[in-house]
């Protein structure tokens, strides 16, 4: 069952179509990486998806229901938290458990607080938190009411690697010991490489893509990539003497075969053919190099 | 939307502005009651004999060295044109509440708390139904305050009232001004929403909460409007009129008063009536205009 659904959502500001007809499904247990550029739509597809911005056209369902009432089920961190600056970590805990109506509010506070590393007893304001404190407080807003799903928009931005790492940590913690479903975006794919089951691509508004970390983990494995005087006799005889090895031509004639970092082999079928080599590199493709060929509309370039 | 009031009232009651406003109060309650105290006392007249030039033991003074007699008596009116003289006449009630409200309808949206809130309660009906409801109360709490502290303040400095009036009369009288009084924090509420500016927050406080521009347009439709029927009555229609009325008619609050464009209905039905309106039309900004702004 999913537990985010868009189907064709759409919105438009004036002329500008900020999400076109996205439709996307985060299923129960993923940790759904949600990539685009700057100004690609995110941020605003995920705001539609909490309800703080009204879709133009179609439709959000949230567990199968459209979100109707509320959804205490769905805890948000979209851009900066949304903070009270006056008021202590308790005190912002505490007004949103409020707001849900949650019983015995003040005990479960105390142990969200205490879930993302922040001291519940202390009376510092939150405009005086550091940036990493803001974020955590703003995990341990999103996660008042122990719901069922997170929608993070941006958690990484301004965190050093130290915070970066432990954000990271809780947000795997919460998928792997609660089974929150995740659903992230983020420009550090770096992180989300090390945590995503699935991902969404978005451009201009538009999903272009949708993987999965298998897909990823293959399109950027290590690869020898071959280059000879005789692409077609090459490849008839790698598929003969190689059956084992998958191998795929690029748009420059290479040879590519994904997984294979020995070129022992290859190197050896090729000077008994006689076939006059030019290139043969083991090369490894940067992760974010795919993704940004995603962006830009591929989707295995 | 209970939730959301207890809600608001946690962050209220846990926050510096609630606070502040209520001592604002109290400190212009006790500051006024000093003041008039301070008028009744025969240093105060001695002072005002020395400034007009006339020497001790003339006037209003005692000769032969004694104390000089007080040039007042420590005795109000009434209580309403007490509390309107100190708090709701000049404007200070509805600009203080207003103000606070106002902050209170904004910083949800400029905090981004929003979030937290339109995630787990999708309906903005609910969530503009609490806050204008929220407005209404802290309107009611504060013109409860300012009757409170005026009394005491005035009592604490031994002040009686010339009329007692009977509390049915009070209590209409401080119903009536927080009619006024929340009729002008919805609008400011609805000025937060729209506007999501601090400073447009401000200037509306400044130039309608006060009535500053409420008796300015009254000022230019008695004079420029004669002739004009729109104009002639657009200034009964007023809040800051509203805030004249309450002003100049502490008594006699059912009574037929030729002054209102409907004589009949009195000062309570005429200021009702307006109240009424501009309730109406704030509430319907909101639910209309507001409500489908995104967060």
């Amino acid at each position: 069952m999913p537990v985010i659904e868009t189907r064709q959502l759409t919105k438009t500001f004036g002329r500008i179509r900020a999400v076109d007809g996205v439709s996307l499904a985060v299923n129960q247990g993923d940790i759904y990486g949600f990539v685009g550029k700057n100004g690609a739509g995110k941020s605003t597809l995920m705001k539609m998806v909490c309800g703080l911005v009204t879709p133009t056209a179609g439709e959000v369902r949230l567990f199968d229901c459209p979100p109707c009432g509320g959804n205490p089920r769905i805890g948000v961190l979209i851009e900066e938290a949304g903070l009270l600056p006056n008021a202590s970590a308790m005190e912002n805990v505490m007004a949103k458990s409020l707001v849900i109506g949650l019983s015995d509010a003040k005990k479960r506070c105390e142990d969200t607080l205490a879930a993302v590393g922040l001291d519940p007893a202390s009376r510092l304001a939150t405009k005086r938190f550091s940036l990493g404190m803001r974020r955590r407080l703003g995990i341990a807003l999103a996660l008042v009411g122990s719901p069922d799903a997170l929608v993070l928009d941006e958690p990484f931005n301004g965190l050093d690697p130290e915070g970066t790492r432990a954000m990271r940590q809780l947000i795997m913690h919460l998928n792997e010991a609660s089974g929150v479903t995740v659903f992230i975006s983020s420009h550090v794919i770096d992180q989300l490489d090390r945590m995503a089951t699935r991902y969404g691509v978005i451009a201009e508004g538009r999903l272009t893509a949708e993987v999965t970390a298998e897909d990823v983990q293959e399109a950027c494995a290590d690869s020898l990539r071959v280059r000879t005087d005789d692409l077609a006799r090459t490849t008839a005889l790698l598929q003969d003497r190689l059956p084992d090895v998958r191998m795929r031509v690029g748009a420059d004639g290479a040879i590519v075969m994904p997984g294979l970092t020995d070129s022992a082999p290859v190197a050896t079928v090729l000077r008994d053919a006689g076939l006059l080599v030019y290139e043969m590199t083991v090369q490894r493709r940067d992760v974010e190099d795919y993704f940004v060929s995603l962006m830009e509309g591929g989707r295995h370039a | 939307m209970l939730n959301l009031l207890k809600s608001d009232v946690y962050r209220l009651v846990h926050g510096k502005m609630l606070w502040i406003g209520a001592a604002i109060v109290v400190v212009v309650a006790l500051a006024a009651a000093g003041m008039a105290w301070w008028i009744t006392t025969p240093q105060f007249a001695d002072m005002v004999n020395a400034s007009i030039g006339q020497p001790d033991g003339a006037g209003m003074t005692v000769s032969g060295g004694e104390p000089p007699a007080p040039l007042n008596q420590a005795v109000m009116d009434n209580f309403t044109h007490t509390v309107d003289q100190v708090l709701v006449g000049s404007g200070a009630l509805t600009v203080l509440v207003s103000v606070l409200a106002g902050r209170v309808a904004l910083d949800d949206f400029s905090t981004r708390f929003v979030q937290s809130v339109f995630t787990v309660r999708r309906s903005r009906w609910d969530y503009y139904a609490e806050k204008l409801l929220l407005a209404a109360m802290l309107a009611a709490a504060f013109v409860l305050l300012a009757d409170a502290a005026v009394a005491a303040a005035f009592a604490l400095f031994g002040f009686s009232y010339d009329v007692v009036q009977p509390i049915g009369e009070i209590a209409l009288w401080t119903v009536l001004v927080w009619l006024v009084t929340t009729a002008f924090t919805w609008l400011s509420c609805v000025v937060a929403w729209l506007s999501r500016s601090k400073g447009a927050l401000d200037a509306w406080a400044v130039l309608v909460s006060t009535t500053f521009l409420g008796s300015m347009v009254q000022f230019l439709c008695t004079t420029f409007g004669v002739g004009v029927p729109l104009l002639e009555i657009l200034p009964n229609f007023l809040l800051s009129n509203c805030v004249v009325v309450l002003s100049t008619q502490g008594l006699g609050l059912v009574d037929s008063c030729p002054l209102l464009l409907a004589p009949d209905v009195g000062i309570a039905g005429w200021v009702s009536i307006v109240s009424a309106l501009w309730l109406v039309a704030a509430a319907a900004v909101t639910f209309v205009a507001c409500r489908r702004k995104d967060a």
